[in-house]
């Protein structure tokens, strides 16, 4: 298989914690990855490292066959991201802040018209943004990623603040976007459920640590194997990182 | 095309209402000054702008170093309020070019301003002092030395909006530099040449050519000087983030 994105025992510490430590992930050009992990295991640390927003402490990474940080230009030319809450200019509508972004990476004045169908933002483009709900500006984050179909997303809990059926449209959407824009998706979250429903691949990260990456099948073949029961993933998943935390020494 | 783009970042923050009503406020100084004593200025023997510069000078570099904050302040607002910051971060364009640009923009407003003041001044020259000869070159060259000397005070606000998320910081630290600086006299050693000191120099009170390119050059080390601190505080924020 044809590796789009590719850690080599990455690792960021901040003083003397250890953010994220030495992680070697492999995500399949095409597939949609699900990273997955409790609360500050590291999810949006890794991400933001992709996205040359904060430097790693040691390893190295490469996108799309380019390095951080030679490449840091050409990877965010090819990566398009949203990264931990959405981020606009509130005192501009949501048509003039997916105009920014198109033309910083020069792409015809279509392209915005575009996602904002496609994130049902249509309608609501010449409203402020400071106007929007929370799940409105959600959906302006993922407009503004998906501008130029980008061979490569990033999207961290793409589905925070969104009501159940904004959760299922978005992930249908996200769902489609490999068939549809041949791209590579890595969607983060905190639920299994989540990823589950999405993800052809997934990767769980527990303190830093990365505990497994493959396949679902895979995982449920590993549970069986280390005698997790293998029935419910999310009693799986539960089970993983409860081990990993008694094995460092704190609380189940 | 960046330019362009910060321009679109300014609709509806009032950043250009604030500039333009700015400079009316400080048009209304010499006009109402010079209205209400006329008396007291057309007997002194002095050119026309020295005179109304004299009299009011000292209000309207006042009133152009609160513009500059006040234009900083909006210009990094609108980055930080939504985060729209973070997501010019994520797209492949160079954080330092965002700042300088910002800064172009907050210059053009200041020149607006300090043009439109002069003009004011060029309206009271020739309505109270009509014998006046020199007016245009002497127009001229306040207009000129007062923007010059008001970059590096720009460049250090905008280092300072670009420093603090929280609007109301950059505003405080503003207005508190501005009030230090009004009571610096220009002529102090050192302290004179601060940033915000600058633009209280006033082109007709310096007597000769040597003090004259002393304070350009001095103007123009500082604008290269907060340029490379501007550079080197992004990589920080970048290493430290």
């Amino acid at each position: 298989m044809n590796t789009i994105i590719e850690t080599h025992n990455l690792t960021k510490r901040y003083k003397d914690f250890t953010a994220v430590n030495k992680i070697n992930l492999h995500i399949q050009k095409g597939r949609i990855y699900g990273f997955l992990g409790p609360n500050g295991a590291g999810k949006s640390t890794t991400m933001k490292m992709f996205l040359g927003l904060t430097a790693p402490t040691s390893g190295s990474f490469s996108v799309n066959g380019k390095t951080y940080p030679k490449d840091r230009r050409e990877i965010l030319r090819e990566t398009g991201s949203f990264i931990e809450s959405p981020a606009y200019y509130g005192n501009l509508t949501g048509e003039e802040n997916l105009q920014i972004i198109q033309q910083i990476l020069k792409l015809p004045k279509s392209s915005v018209k575009e996602v904002l169908e496609l994130t049902g933002l249509y309608e609501h483009r010449r409203r402020p943004v400071s106007k929007y709900s929370l799940g409105m500006k959600q959906r302006l984050g993922l407009a503004g990623a998906l501008m130029g179909h980008p061979p490569v997303l990033i999207l961290d809990e793409p589905t925070n603040g969104l009501d159940p059926a904004g959760i299922h449209e978005i992930r249908t959407l996200i769902r489609s976007l490999p068939e549809k824009y041949n791209c590579t998706v890595l969607v983060s979250s905190h639920l299994l459920s989540e990823i589950e429903l999405m993800a052809d691949d997934i990767g769980i990260l527990n303190h830093g640590r990365l505990l497994f990456e493959g396949t679902l099948t895979e995982l449920k073949t590993h549970a069986h194997e280390l005698g997790y029961p293998s029935e419910n993933l999310e009693e799986v998943f539960l089970s993983m990182i409860g081990e990993d935390n008694l094995k460092r020494g704190g609380r189940k | 095309m960046i330019l362009t783009l910060e321009m679109k970042k300014l609709k509806r923050t009032g950043f250009l209402p604030t500039i333009f009503l700015g400079s009316l406020f400080a048009c209304a100084f010499p006009l109402a000054n010079t209205a209400l004593r006329p008396e007291l200025f057309v007997q002194q023997e002095l050119p026309a702008t020295e005179i109304l510069l004299n009299a009011n000078g000292q209000m309207l570099s006042m009133v152009n170093l609160l513009l500059t904050v006040l234009g900083a302040c909006i210009l990094y607002h609108t980055e930080f309020s939504g985060s729209g910051i973070k997501k010019m971060n994520t797209l492949p364009v160079s954080q330092d070019l965002l700042f300088f640009h910002k800064t172009l923009l907050l210059l053009l407003g200041l020149a607006a301003a300090v043009l439109l003041e002069s003009c004011c001044l060029g309206f009271c020259a020739v309505h109270w002092f009509p014998s006046e000869e020199m007016l245009p070159l002497h127009l001229a060259q306040h207009t000129g030395y007062a923007f010059f000397l008001l970059v590096p005070a720009a460049l250090l606000m905008m280092l300072i909006a670009l420093s603090f998320e929280n609007m109301w910081v950059t505003l405080g630290v503003g207005v508190i530099c501005i009030f230090v600086s009004t009571m610096i006299p220009t002529d102090t050693a050192i302290l004179g040449y601060f940033p915000f000191v600058l633009p209280f120099w006033r082109f007709f009170d310096i007597q000769d050519k040597e003090t004259l390119l002393l304070s350009l050059c001095i103007c123009l080390a500082e604008i290269l000087v907060l340029m490379f601190v501007e550079i080197l505080l992004q990589k920080l924020r970048r290493k430290l983030s």
